[in-house]
């Protein structure tokens, strides 16, 4: 309602600091994957290295000396990988990323208002081992927290990681005889291995080559001309020429000061060579954004919500006065009203998130739950930039942490296992996001060893969630696994399997009206695919009336809407009916038995049948439906807390508000009503 | 709290007051969204600019006996991060008295009433009770 402003200004750096770290962080892992891949990429080990350093910055300037420390001592590891005095393996990998937690953690510990915070103890024994014998540095910050005015405002100046001294740029002119080619030999092995050394960049002098006519075939007529910058020396440059004997020609020159650009001229055919990934990173963070505080945009979400509520009003004002639709005032509302969506729906892709920040986390999660569990998991993600809602966003880490867990824990084999059926002990763990038709989809897909519908349905029948003899379909017995209660596993691991489980999950992802679904092959692995709506602030819905007052119910809900005959109506005991649809029989709901006001039934004229999540349906009957539309929706609990049959309201076009009906308390009641019949009976 | 404004307001016939700083808006009264299962003093919802608020019948919430069906105003107050309607009788003036001013109220007074009041003054023959509004929103909020 109000915009709260910030009374102390320090207090908002410190969120963008924190806004920043978790930037960096994210960056971070991002990278140190990447770097798994490619451990000779010095470029990797720049960036880290530099968010590292952006971050130590920062905490020297707010005094959150442990930060400092610990990234201090990470920092000047990581120096040492970046001037090649080490190399990076996997190992080095693994402790790169330990780090990283602990940095992530000692982040999120300050940003919760920890004002120290200790790092166990074996993660600096670790750290210091690769730095050796000289591993006591004594400046923690000095140089950084020195900087520190009264105010305690000023930021450290970062410095700047890009011309190291140990770099150096030599330029190097090739030119080939036939021989060369004879040999089968190819430039381009040259250039790879250049490439390795450091940054390349390549122009081809292509002068020299005559007209067509003249040209012989064999004849090597290309001049290259290479401009490396690499930390490398001199002999590990003429290293790669010396294999390659006198059919390749090289003059090598080193240039010390001179900027790139002199040396090489803008030509014609002009190729530049760095390594794709980096360049990807480059560009990412080329890309112009502007950071605006979200409640800002929360707030341009509700104003357009207003205008859209406005615009209800002027529309049936309109057909109130009967002005026709092809009048001039009638085609400009019908136009505005166009403009009004298109900028709603610009302004909720505002709110939207790359799903990445979801997904690197978890990163984290896979790491740890393999060594709980010693299994060997590798992560892939699948178009992390698919955006999603910020609202949305926010309620999905809880659960894909929960089913993460659950795939490495109960899904993935232990590596002998997989050996001896014949997989790659290195189990698979594939997070996937993609939009289709309107809806998000998240996969989470693992190689293991698939659901068995045998023994989840005894584990069914043993924890009383069905009855023996009960008639299932597949479908129906993979769905058992979301009941409370249910758990797989026999122990309870230190993982997951505490029993609260996947019911908790589909509970969370039904909060943001996300639905799940399995599909899994013995031996092969399980698909837990889950929906997601892209936005929560409007729905499609259906407006009816029932007793005078106006409700809505969301249209993904509404599978089929029927006339109402009251006459086919019958009783089944105390204010229970029943309704014939299609082959079989729905129980039945009077809208207005909800609101508990007396009606009469002959009033009732539409059914809408309503289906939830687990495809049980239902007669919801109402008096009229009065048109289809999209609506805004407002949480209750706002300024209230959670009432009954409805979890949601909207405004209508005359201001007044009308109720969401919550499809999962009708069915919740539903199952009251026989709970209470059953109680009867006994 | 020093010559901090109060808005007085009636319910029936009786005067009441509230610190100034806790009202965010007062509009007439206006019919509420009823919906199912809500406590008998939550008259509904209502729509403030785009914002659902539930509104409820203060002399209902707070056991105010009288001619309290009257109802002309409703009162908006604010409260950490909720707002809620108040339906009141009247809205009287708005005065400069002090909180500090109030005076406990008597042992006999009713426990429903003495929940929801922080004290009694009177001034020029009037009585006026102090509302506390955090027992307002806790009462409102059950």
């Amino acid at each position: 309602m109000s915009t709260e402003d910030f009374t102390d200004d320090m207090d908002a750096i410190r969120l963008i600091f924190f806004d920043e770290c978790d930037e960096q962080l994210t960056l971070l892992e991002e990278e140190l994957t990447a770097l798994e891949e490619e451990p000779e990429n010095g470029e990797k080990i720049n960036t880290i290295f530099r968010c590292v350093h952006s971050i130590k910055g920062g905490a020297a300037a707010f005094g959150m000396e442990d930060l400092v420390r610990f990234s201090h001592l990470f920092e000047s590891v990581l120096d040492r990988f970046r001037s090649g005095e080490l190399s990076v393996n996997a190992e080095s990998i693994r402790v790169f990323l330990k780090c990283k937690d602990a940095l992530s953690d000692i982040v999120s510990g300050f940003k919760n208002g920890a004002s120290i915070y200790e790092v166990a103890p074996e993660i600096t024994a670790e750290l210091e081992h690769y730095l050796g014998s000289d591993a006591s540095e004594p400046e923690p910050a000095s140089e950084e927290a020195g900087t520190e005015d009264i105010f305690g405002m000023s930021f450290a100046p970062v410095k700047i990681e890009i011309d190291e001294p140990s770099e150096q740029q030599f330029s190097i002119v090739l030119t080939v005889s036939a021989e060369f080619y004879e040999r089968g030999d190819d430039i381009r092995n040259i250039l790879m291995a250049l490439e390795d050394l450091g940054k390349i960049k390549v122009q081809v002098d292509s002068d020299a080559v005559p007209l067509l006519a003249d040209i012989s075939p064999g004849q090597s007529y290309l001049t290259w001309q290479i401009l490396l910058t690499t930390e490398k020396s001199r002999e590990s440059i003429d290293e790669i020429f010396d294999w390659c004997g006198d059919d390749l020609h090289a003059v090598i020159k080193s240039v010390p000061e001179e900027p790139e650009q002199t040396i090489i001229p803008s030509a014609p055919v002009a190729e530049e060579k760095t390594d794709p990934p980096a360049r990807k990173g480059t560009e990412r963070k080329d890309s112009a954004t502007v950071r605006v505080d979200i409640q800002r945009i929360d707030k341009l979400v509700d104003l357009i919500g207003e205008l859209v509520i406005n615009q209800g009003a002027i529309q049936s004002q309109m057909r109130r006065n009967k002005v026709p639709g092809d009048s001039f005032l009638g085609s400009v509302v019908t136009a505005q009203e166009q403009l009004i969506h298109e900028l709603q729906e610009n302004v909720i892709t505002m709110r939207a998130y790359p799903i990445k920040t979801v997904f690197q986390k978890l990163g984290r999660v896979v790491r740890e739950t393999a060594r709980l569990t010693d299994k060997q998991v590798r992560l892939v993600l699948e178009g992390e930039d698919t955006e999603v809602d910020r609202s949305i966003l926010e309620k999905l880490s809880d659960p894909l942490t929960h089913m993460v867990r659950n795939a490495i824990d109960h899904g993935i084999e232990s590596p002998e296992v997989r050996a001896q059926a014949g997989k790659d002990p290195e189990g698979l763990l594939r997070l996937r996001a993609f939009q289709r038709s309107g809806r998000i989809i998240v996969e989470i897909q693992d190689d293991g060893a698939g659901l068995d519908p045998d023994r989840i349905y005894e584990k069914a029948i043993e924890k009383k969630i069905i009855e023996k003899g009960q008639r299932l379909d597949r479908e129906e017995i993979y769905a058992l696994i979301f009941e409370p209660g249910f758990s797989t596993v026999a122990e309870v691991t230190d993982v997951s399997g505490r029993g609260v489980g996947m019911d908790v999950v589909k509970q969370s992802l039904q909060q943001i009206n996300g639905r799940i679904f399995i599909s899994s092959s013995k031996g092969k692995g399980t698909i837990f695919s889950i929906s997601l709506p892209f936005t929560l602030s409007v729905i499609e819905g259906i407006i009816f009336k029932s007793e005078g007052q106006d409700f809505v119910v969301p249209i993904n809900n509404v599978s089929e809407t029927i006339i109402f005959d009251n006459s086919k109506a019958f009783h089944i005991g105390e204010g229970k009916c029943g309704y014939p649809y299609r082959d079989g029989y729905l129980s039945v709901i009077y809208a207005a038995d909800l609101l508990g006001v007396p009606f009469d039934k002959k009033n009732q004229k539409i059914c809408f049948v309503i289906e939830n999540e687990n495809e049980e349906k239902m007669a919801f009957i109402v008096d009229k439906i009065i048109d289809q539309s999209r609506f805004v929706v407002k949480n209750l609990e706002d300024n209230y807390r959670k009432i009954a049959c409805f979890s949601t309201a909207t405004i209508l076009g005359d201001g007044n508000v009308a109720f969401i009906l919550d499809v999962e308390f009708l069915f919740g009641e539903l199952l009251k009503k026989r709970e209470s019949s059953l109680e009867e009976r006994v | 709290m020093i010559g901090e404004k109060t808005l007085v307001f009636s319910l029936g016939n009786q005067e009441f007051s509230i610190p100034i700083s806790a009202v965010k808006e007062i509009k007439t009264w206006s019919k509420a969204t009823p919906f199912p299962a809500a406590p008998a003093f939550v008259e509904g919802v209502v729509n403030v600019r785009g914002s659902v608020i539930p509104l409820v019948d203060m002399a209902r919430m707070m056991g105010v006996s009288g001619n309290s069906n009257e109802k002309k105003a409703i009162i908006f107050l604010k409260n950490k991060d909720k707002v809620i309607g108040f339906s009141v009788s009247n809205v009287t003036d708005i005065s400069d008295w002090d909180e500090e001013e109030f005076k406990p109220l008597p042992e006999l007074s009713s426990d429903d009433l003495k929940y929801f009041l922080n004290g009694i003054q009177s001034v020029s023959g009037r009585l006026i009770f102090s509302v506390n509004v955090d027992a307002l929103f806790e009462g409102s909020l059950q």
